[in-house]
């Protein structure tokens, strides 16, 4: 049957039609329409088929979902520190995203590398490798220092035995400048000794030149021994004088 | 004679001649959707029911009026709306109007009888997976405003404002998917054991 005019008036949209299945018309459009409904056969056509729709939909719904029970969500809001840690850095780096993000990521990994193992071969002692102590420690080395206080340093530094690879020892054993500081003092003895014992030197003790320049060596040894340096500067004013 | 393989021309027929099995074939064929235009304009389970069922008394005893000009289904839907006003307008003068009615929720829970057969259940189910296909087929924009109307149970105003949509386009929406949804369940008639 076609769509036409009724003594009730035209038929009614398709708006109108779902909102009296779902029970949203105000009571004065609900009787307008049901005064229609009542007269055309095309409306009640379009009513029942709708209605069988929501029907079958309603039908499903309760069969299907109703008695359904809610599953129990869970929402996990402690996690252990690891984890925690683990998710922040990926979460970081996901954020920071490039080269920046793979530097950073690096430089974690060898840190934590380092760390561990550098705590694993410290394990027997109970060093610590805060920086802070390690300077504590290295405050206590004097800056000038002469060749007899190396013990009490090294006594220091094993009170607090630290990562810079300071290893506690009974024996000091004096440093490279130290050794050639002795060496060269030694060897200055003994020119004077075979000086004195008119022993023959090295190279050419016939030279005239190597002659004097041995005699102002010992003169100036001798009187560095006394420890007058004005004297060691007038032996050069001396030795620039070509006359002499 | 099996009466299921008859057409409805036929039934009506045999059903004017006094044939019981014929008028029952013919409630079989059409309880549900009779069922359903009732629960549409009544909203409740209890008074489609009476309804519907008012309905097919009616239709039983004006059978021999049917003229066979319109379809059976035309002249069914008709009888049942008649009786929906009815009920309607005898509640209106007892002023009871069923949405102050508290247990309105309760009411529309509609499940099938204990008294049903084994084959109606196993028709139930057939149609549950057909409806389940249908609302599956339907395009995103129709299907979601049918859940959040039937699942939900959200107004029309409400469904506008949560999909920043026209009143207007929500409900020719709503009609249009309920029309496809009538249109793919007939396509597949459900198989009755």
């Amino acid at each position: 049957m076609n769509r036409k005019e009724y003594t009730s008036g035209p038929c009614p949209n398709s708006d109108t039609v779902v909102s009296y299945l779902y029970d949203e018309l105000t009571i004065d459009a609900k009787l307008k329409f049901e005064d229609h409904l009542a007269d055309c056969s095309y409306c009640i056509d379009e009513f029942a088929a709708v209605s069988m729709s929501r029907f079958e939909v309603f039908d499903w719904q309760l069969v299907e979902f109703a008695d359904m029970p809610t599953p129990a969500f869970y929402i996990p809001h402690e996690t252990d520190r690891l984890a925690d840690l683990w998710n922040s850095v990926v979460n970081w780096i996901s954020m920071t995203k490039g080269p920046v993000a793979a530097f950073a990521s690096v430089v974690l990994i060898l840190l934590t590398g380092s760390t561990i193992y550098i705590m694993r071969n410290d394990g027997q002692s109970t060093a610590s490798i805060v920086t802070g102590q390690a300077r504590l420690s290295d405050d206590a080395i004097p800056t000038n220092h002469s060749s007899a206080e190396p013990v009490a340093i090294a006594s220091a530094v094993s009170l607090k035995p630290s990562s810079t690879g300071i290893k506690p020892s009974a024996h000091h054993e004096p440093s490279t400048s130290t050794l050639s500081g002795e060496s060269a003092s030694l060897k200055r003895k003994d020119q004077i000794y075979r000086r004195r014992t008119n022993t023959p030197n090295v190279p050419d003790p016939d030279s005239v030149a190597v002659q004097n320049s041995k005699a102002r060596s010992l003169r100036l040894i001798e009187e560095n021994e006394e420890s007058d340096e004005s004297l060691r500067i007038s032996d050069l004013l001396v030795e620039a004088d070509p006359n002499n | 004679m099996i009466y299921k393989d008859l057409s409805d021309e036929k039934l009506v027929k045999l059903a004017i001649d006094n044939d019981r099995e014929a008028f029952a074939e013919i409630m079989r064929r059409w309880e549900r959707k009779i069922f359903a235009l009732c629960f549409g304009m009544l909203g409740r389970e209890d008074d489609a029911g009476d309804a519907a069922q008012e309905a097919f008394i009616a239709a039983y005893r004006n059978l021999k009026n049917f003229r066979g000009e319109a379809k059976i289904s035309s002249w069914l839907h008709r009888i049942a709306v008649n009786q929906c006003l009815t009920i309607k307008r005898r509640q209106r003068t007892r002023s009871e109007d069923h949405l102050d009615d508290n247990s309105d929720a309760e009411s529309r829970v509609f499940v099938a009888s204990p008294a049903y057969s084994p084959g109606r259940i196993t028709e139930q189910d057939e149609r549950l997976r057909l409806v389940r296909q249908a609302v599956g087929a339907l395009p995103v924009e129709l299907r979601q405003v049918v859940v959040m109307k039937e699942f939900e149970e959200m107004t029309f105003q409400e469904i506008s404002e949560t999909l920043e949509l026209p009143l207007s386009t929500v409900k020719s929406r709503l009609y249009t998917a309920l029309k496809q949804l009538k249109m793919r369940l007939e396509r597949t008639p459900i198989e009755v054991v």
